[in-house]
């Protein structure tokens, strides 16, 4: 199986929505870290 | 963090691996006016960032969206910010895969020396901003004399041909404009954003819009200079077709049978100013973790962004004319526009409005 990651510069030039759903998709998955330790903090 | 030592830091970081590749050679001959041109508004983008910093009280970049956004929508939009950093520094480490083999180290496959270059950004990246100032001090110096060595030699050496500038806008605004617009822009100044992430450690904060402003201009005449070189020794034509013309033209030189082929000079250059730039964006990358993950020390962070960029720029690029394209035609559209110049100023709006409200329900 050939794997594409989206910041390949061949990605990056026929499909750039890729890289740009990438990097918004792991920054929402990273903010649940950041407000749970929030919620931790707070309790 | 000093002020000069924050100068030196943005004008190494805003050359980057910039004067390398030849800083908007698309525009040919008149490339040299879109170096200035950009520089110019440059320094206005970067005077607004300083201007969104003293108004958000000089916190991080991190902090920006929470105070413009709340947690809610501020969190993942701050987030965004560290993973193009790991990506951009990813950029960098791709463009010294290509260059290293081809300018210095024929043989040496960039598995070895990828993680030796990345082993010293993390000793520097552990060491922490102060000590990356303070190199940043030392080298600045000297590459500002080995600059003008370069230019004193290649006209000692009559390889300099004013007449290549002619005639000056001869094809019009258009191709000027269209490297102005989005890449001249965005690409190093709008890069600055991640300055925004070490203001808040200068010593007097109120010089902060004059530093960056000085650092920005300063960083751009030196960027104009090698664009003119570049034109003037090789022609329009060359400067168009070569990938590394500020290294090109450094085998022109030839100064009475003794002063040659000064590539030695040029790596030490774009060695220098690569890597500040490549430990700034980690070191950027690592803090904004930092910051978002409430770590105690940056340690992880630092492991983090250091493995994931050394990870993307493995399998970024198959060819250099593909990892140019990638980045000249598409990253500026796709990327930066939106995360240096839309979402900061939707920040920076948010913030000022919020303290126009605030202030009117206090009234």
């Amino acid at each position: 199986m050939n794997v594409v990651f989206p910041w390949e510069s061949a990605a990056m030039i026929e499909s750039p929505w890729m890289m740009q759903c990438a990097i918004v998709g792991a920054a929402f998955a990273l903010s649940i870290l950041t407000w749970v330790q929030e919620r931790r903090r707070k309790k | 963090m000093t002020g000069y030592q924050l100068f030196s830091i943005m004008v190494l970081f805003q050359l980057g691996t910039t004067v390398i590749f030849g800083f908007e050679a698309g525009a040919g001959r008149d490339a040299w006016i879109t170096a200035a041109g950009s520089a110019l508004l440059g320094s206005v983008l970067i005077a607004g960032y300083a201007g969104i910093t003293r108004l958000t009280g000089y916190v991080s970049l991190v902090q920006w969206f929470r105070r413009g956004f709340g947690p809610w929508l501020g969190v993942p939009l701050a987030w965004l910010y560290p993973l193009l950093f790991i990506y951009d520094a990813a950029r960098i480490l791709t463009d010294l895969e290509f260059l290293v083999p081809l300018t210095l180290l024929p043989a040496t496959p960039p598995w070895f020396f990828l993680p030796a270059i990345l082993a010293v950004a993390l000793y520097l990246m552990f060491s922490g901003v102060e000590v990356l100032g303070r190199i940043a001090g030392v080298l600045l110096p000297l590459l500002v004399v080995f600059s003008l060595l370069e230019a004193v030699l290649l006209i000692a050496s009559k390889s300099v041909h004013t007449e290549y500038f002619l005639p000056i806008l001869g094809e019009g605004w258009g191709r000027v404009f269209a490297g102005i617009w989005p890449l001249g822009i965005t690409q190093t100044y709008g890069e600055s954003i991640e300055m925004a992430v070490f203001w808040h450690l200068l010593n007097k904060k109120g010089r902060l819009p004059a530093v960056g402003i000085a650092a920005t201009l300063s960083a751009g005449m030196i960027i104009v200079l090698f664009d003119a070189l570049g034109i003037a020794a090789m022609g329009e034509h060359l400067f168009m077709e070569m990938i590394f013309p500020t290294f090109t033209i450094l085998n022109l030189s030839s100064v009475a049978g003794f002063l040659e082929n000064l590539n030695a000079l040029g790596a030490m250059y774009f060695l220098c100013t690569s890597f500040v730039k490549m430990a700034v964006h980690l070191i950027a990358a690592a803090l904004c973790i930092q910051e978002l993950t409430a770590a105690a020390n940056s340690g992880a962070a630092v492991w983090l962004s250091a493995g994931s960029a050394f990870f993307v720029s493995l399998t970024m690029a198959d060819n250099f004319s593909e990892h140019l394209k990638a980045g000249l035609e598409q990253l500026p559209h796709v990327l930066w526009v939106p995360m240096f110049l839309v979402l900061p100023a939707a920040a920076g709006a948010a913030v000022w409005f919020g303290m126009r409200f605030r202030k009117a329900a206090y009234r």
